[in-house]
């Protein structure tokens, strides 16, 4: 009895001081519970904490102001002392630029809490921040998350701004929103006792409509809609609520005015949201990898969002697509790898198009949550007695509003009740913490296959005429390329630099198609400062690209070269002028 | 706020255009001390001018009471200085008489988009062809800004184009182009068909600044076929936004001046027609209609069902200025198209100066007297060639008639040269020793030169347009006659009906302007509770009501007391308000 109680109190000591028994995870400085979702406040307090717990690797800063006034923050995360941010790619992830899709919010929180706690103590984190940064922005949209929070609000509201538009054309703005006529804090359904209205209530489960055939007599209820009355009299209900524009449709590649893209703005990047964003992008052009989270689905998506626009996604790009995204289905069951307009539907102006096609970087944007989660067993849509089971016995009732009598003003007497805003698209409490590390892990591996590069060999041999041929190749360990194909046939960003010190000793430069390769196809001009234009590929398509430099000098003498790319940390490497063995 | 100073740059002995600077805002300014006149501040440019307009109505018993507007539009593009010049000619006009010139509409004037472009070109004693935002960046993408910009290799003042004959192998250019032998100094494409092979290169003219193989792609002020730098502001909008094109920017309206522009549109009230001077024409050739964009919504030109009024508003426009003929210039990405296709207005666009071939006869400019030529001679009748009296008449070699357009021009360069002492407009063709390419022949059209005009022309050219204004300003939509009645349904239920008639020629909205909503068409309000309206609500509304006696009739079924009175509100994007009342007795029984 006494060895018993003294070994396991030896092995909680040995778990106390993280001895010889390996942790299965790391604490961090910053307690946060993951089964929960955060007003604005609270992701501010949040990332303000993780900032001052951990000021070594991350930087704390507002890019921008919403419409309202409120701070956008966004969290920088890298190691100076490896370099400055700006000088290694980059992986940038957003969250919540539609409100309503919160748990895109905690998703990005979730990834600056465990990138922060793990780095110094995980080695592939580590390593991974010591070679890159990440620029996490987990709430775009902060005036509409005050407003899902704290006012009235359905599963699909407030998605758009607070930019105040007249919906109905009536000259008066938002004067009519939908009204909370039961006070619950959500904006549910109204139905209406009715001889001939098409559907009918469950003889067993008062809360169950359903909609009756229609060669089948009448049920007995009409569905009213939303929850609302007609504020401003003009007959109609909840035709103008407020705001506003639908960010995810503000952004310049395929830009179309909102009568063909509804909610897109008066013009792209009118929204100041997407302005801030997009200014940080253009002056951060070492972002190499985007992750912006929506909700819901169950989705990778990548672009193009209208079929005209597939000739910015060339074969060659769309294989480091694939690639990232078959690995991310793997992590993320329930999820599929999509094309937004060939599987999901069009979308113009939307940011990972812009992210994609006007910045030329590897983006994807994922749909978090799916219903097949509900019991995964079941395949992908849960029938609807399935819905009933989990809303009262997993969720106890906390996502259904029972129904209660109101006098509606022009309605008569009316039920409103219904599945609350807590009720889909949002991922369950109790299954929050997962869905961020899965998504976070996935981003972890996004960011791992940003362009990492090495001189893989390099040699040095004498020309007949009296120079030193020096042959380098440049390799691409990761499988996305220092410029994406698109990029390079667009003119998109800077080439690649790859330059020799002392420039005067360098008299003629060549790119070969392999190491052994005798044919060289010659820079005609500025050969100690070659440009580029097609960037080294990704590991999966070759990875590699090869040069030969003529150089003058004394035997002995060095050289100096140097590759530099926007989306990659540059490497550089001296050479000495004498025979390779 | 920095002048632009009156810097009248006379180039004597060299090809630059006589600039007599314009100073902008001292003339803004003056405009402005009329009473009818405010200024507003549209954007700061990014070297810190200010983008100004002016706003001009009449006041005191005069002024308008409606918000219909009228928005002129000038210098996007600073070569295009004679838009410029007249926009401001017409503030001043209807600054001086506002109620005699605006039909109780509102003109707002924005006389020049593009200040530091407009700054660049009258300070630079050598002239380029370049009227875009002169912003400094890395146009070819290197890592290096504006390292090398177009050079004057010849010494005459201009950029213009140099030729290369048979470029060698390592001079990285290509032969793309021949000379027309029948139009010398004409330089095209080769007709495979004569069996015409490339001779020459043609490029803009300059060094290889940085030694990087590629000539002036990259520097201010490059001209054609050169990257250039700079954002060129017709090519920064929205509609159809040419992206990745070198001039068009990193994104819609990045340039200050653009957005600025585009956020004046978008929260100004009563805007009902845009008219633009610059190298865009959608007045003289109509755009095509019905072509749309990839998404089939947006479209290219105009609307369909925006013919009938483009092609009447064209044909004023042609019999008051005389214009039969006008390049067109490409309309994607141009402020024109943006305001139409995406802000739902119609736009009026217009080059202004053409050449005398492509006008009509009596609006051609005429030629001065010349010396010794007495008056009444009929001297300065005819088409713009001054008859001499039959004894000093040289026999002139007959001289074939140019047939391609750039023949044509350089004829017109060369008879008002003659003519009217206009600079000369074409550079020849001169050898001359380049330091890296040998010998290269350096000449072309002037910068400039197509857009310039004699004073006489700028007279001219601001009294047709200014009747152009005028005329538009009196074709607004006027929805602003209402009648109304009523009709006893039964007891204490009343059929009330309003008439809103359209005495206006323009529709209220136009095709483009009810697609893109934008603005308001007519709106009309019952002032009951909703409860006593029968049918639908209140609020009654009607985007198109066609001009020259279209009507909408908003017509409701409502709950009230025989022989009270019911108000209905009418309002439209440029009318202000009005209230009607209706006594619910019937009438004629």
């Amino acid at each position: 009895m006494k060895n018993a109680i003294r070994s396991s109190f030896v092995a909680g000591l040995l778990l106390l001081c993280g001895g010889a028994i390996a942790q299965p995870d790391m604490p961090s400085k910053v307690s946060v519970a993951w089964n929960q979702y955060y007003s604005y406040d609270q992701v501010t307090a949040i990332m303000r904490d993780i900032a001052k717990a951990y000021p070594e690797i991350t930087e704390l800063r507002s890019i921008g102001k919403s419409l309202d006034g409120r701070d956008l923050w966004l969290l920088i995360i890298s190691n100076p002392k490896t370099g400055n941010h700006k000088d290694k790619p980059a992986m940038w992830i957003d969250g919540s630029i539609h409100a309503n899709e919160l748990q895109a919010t905690e998703v990005v929180l979730y990834t600056a809490w465990y990138l922060t706690k793990a780095y110094g103590q995980n080695k592939p984190i580590t390593e991974l921040l010591d070679r890159s940064s990440f620029y996490l922005l987990p709430l775009m949209n902060p005036d509409s998350r005050v407003a899902w929070f704290e006012t009235p609000s359905t599963p699909h509201s407030q998605r758009q701004n607070t930019r105040p538009i007249d919906d109905d054309r009536d000259g008066r703005n938002g004067e009519d929103p939908d009204d909370d006529l039961d006070g619950d804090g959500s904006i549910t359904m109204m139905w209406k006792e009715d001889p001939n209205g098409r559907w009918e209530r469950d003889k067993v489960d008062p809360r169950i409509f359903r909609r009756v055939a229609p060669d089948k007599p009448a049920g007995g209820w009409t569905m009213l809609g939303e929850e609302g009355i007609d504020n401003d009299g003009d007959g109609r209900i909840n035709e103008d609520g407020p705001g506003g524009d639908d960010m995810n449709r503000n952004w310049a590649a395929g830009w179309l005015p909102p009568y063909v893209q509804f909610g897109a703005g008066s013009y792209p990047f009118s929204a100041p949201e997407t302005r801030a964003v997009r200014d940080f992008l253009l002056d951060h052009p070492n972002v190499a990898a985007v992750q912006s989270y929506h909700n819901t689905g169950g989705m990778i998506l990548r672009g193009p969002g209208a079929p005209f626009r597939e000739w910015a996604y060339p074969r060659e790009d769309v294989a480091v697509y694939d690639r990232i995204a078959t690995v991310g289905e793997k992590m993320l069951p329930y999820y599929r790898s999509m094309v937004i307009h060939k599987d999901l539907y069009t979308v113009h102006g939307g940011l990972v198009n812009y992210t994609a096609e006007s910045l030329g970087i590897f983006s994807f944007t994922n749909e978090l949550w799916s219903v097949g989660k509900y019991f995964q067993r079941d395949g992908q849509n849960p029938n609807e007695e399935m819905q009933w089971l989990w809303r009262d016995k997993m969720a106890f009732g906390q996502l259904f509003k029972d129904y209660t009598e109101v006098e509606h003003p022009t309605h008569g007497r009316v039920l409103v009740g219904g599945p609350n805003k807590w009720s889909s698209r949002v991922t369950p409490t109790f299954m929050l913490e997962e869905e961020c590390h899965r998504n976070f892990a996935f981003t972890v591996y996004h960011a791992d296959e940003m362009p990492l590069l090495s001189f893989a060999r390099t040699s040095v041999s004498r020309d007949p005429s009296g120079l030193w041929a020096i042959t380098v190749q440049v390799s691409n360990d990761r499988a996305i390329p220092t410029r994406s194909v698109h990029a390079r046939n667009k003119g998109i960003g800077r080439a690649d630099l790859f330059t020799v010190e002392p420039a005067s000793a360098v008299k003629a430069a060549a790119q070969l198609s392999s190491w052994i390769d005798r044919g060289m196809d010659f820079v005609l001009h500025e050969p100690a400062r070659v440009r580029v234009e097609s960037g080294v590929p990704g590991k999966s398509q070759g990875g590699s690209i090869f040069y030969r430099f003529l150089v003058e000098g004394a035997q002995g003498q060095k050289v100096r070269l140097t590759y530099s790319a926007e989306k990659a940390a540059a490497i550089s490497v001296e050479v000495t002028l004498e025979e390779s063995k | 706020m920095r002048r632009i100073m009156a810097a009248a740059v006379m180039w004597t002995g060299g090809y630059a255009l006589a600039q007599g600077g314009i100073d902008l805002d001292a003339r803004i300014d003056a405009i402005a001390a009329n009473g009818s006149v405010e200024v507003f501040t549209l954007a700061k440019s990014a070297q810190g001018r200010l983008v100004r307009g002016l706003k001009i109505a009449a006041t005191g018993e005069g002024a308008p009471k409606d918000p219909a507007a009228i928005l002129l539009v000038a210098g996007t593009d600073a070569r295009h200085v004679m838009g410029v010049r007249t926009a401001l000619g017409i503030a001043e006009r209807a600054a001086k008489e506002p109620g005699n010139w605006l039909n109780g509409r509102t003109l707002y004037v924005v006389p020049c988009v593009n200040p530091d472009g407009l700054a660049w070109w009258e300070s630079q004693k050598v002239n380029a062809d370049f009227g875009r935002v002169p912003s400094s960046m890395d146009a070819d993408r290197d890592g290096r800004m504006d390292e090398d910009p177009c050079d004057d290799v010849n010494g005459d003042g201009v950029i213009t184009l140099m030729r290369v004959k048979n470029p060698s192998p390592l001079s990285g250019l290509t032969a793309t182009m021949v000379e027309d032998a029948e139009e010398p100094g004409v330089m095209r494409g080769p007709d495979g068909g004569k069996g015409e092979q490339a001779v020459y290169a043609v490029l803009a003219e300059g060094i290889d600044n940085d030694g990087d193989g590629a000539f002036n792609e990259d520097g201010v002020g490059g001209g054609p076929g050169s990257a250039g730098g700079g954002i060129d502001l017709d090519l920064n909008f929205p509609a159809h936004w040419p992206e990745f094109r070198d001039g068009a920017g990193r994104h819609p309206l990045e340039a200050p001046e653009a957005l600025g522009l585009a956020e004046f549109v978008l929260r100004t009230p009563g805007i009902a027609a845009v008219v633009v001077f610059g190298p865009r024409d959608t007045v003289v050739g109509v755009p095509e209609a019905g072509k749309m964009d990839a998404s089939g919504q947006v479209p290219l030109g105009i609307e369909n069902d925006d013919k009938r009024l483009y092609e009447a508003v064209s044909g004023k426009y042609k019999e008051l200025t005389g214009l039969n003929e006008s390049p067109r210039g490409e309309l994607a990405g141009s402020f024109a198209q943006w305001a139409y296709a995406h802000h739902g207005l119609p736009t009026f666009a217009t080059g202004l100066v053409v050449r005398p071939d492509q006008m009509k006869e009596e609006k051609r400019p005429k030629a001065p007297a010349k010396p010794g030529v007495e008056a009444g001679d009929g001297a300065a009748a005819g088409g713009g060639e001054a008859e001499k009296p039959a004894e000093e008449k040289k026999p002139e070699p007959k001289r074939p008639e140019p047939k391609s357009d750039e023949g044509k021009w350089i004829r017109w360069f060369e008879d008002r040269q003659r003519d009217f002492g206009a600079p000369a407009g074409f550079v020849p063709w001169t050898r001359v020793k380049h330091p890296q390419l040998g010998e290269v022949e350096v000449g072309g059209v002037v910068p400039g030169a197509k857009w310039w005009a004699s004073e006489d022309d700028v007279k001219r050219l601001v009294e047709d347009h200014a009747a152009f204004v005028r005329e538009l300003c009196g074709r607004l939509p006027e929805p602003s006659s209402i009648a109304g009645e009523a009709k006893r349904v039964g007891p204490g239920l009343w059929r009330v009906a309003v008439r809103v008639t359209n005495t206006g020629m323009m529709p209220t909205l136009t095709a483009i302007g009810n697609k893109a909503n934008t603005r308001a068409g007519v709106v009309a309000t019952l002032g009951v509770a909703p409860a006593d309206v029968l049918e639908g609500g209140i609020v009654r509304q009607q985007g198109v009501v066609k001009g020259e006696g279209g009507t909408f009739d908003a017509v409701w079924t409502v709950r009230a007391a025989d022989g009270s009175r019911v108000k209905v509100e009418v309002f439209s994007a440029t009318m202000r308000p009005r209230t009607i009342e209706i006594e619910l007795k019937e009438m004629g029984l």
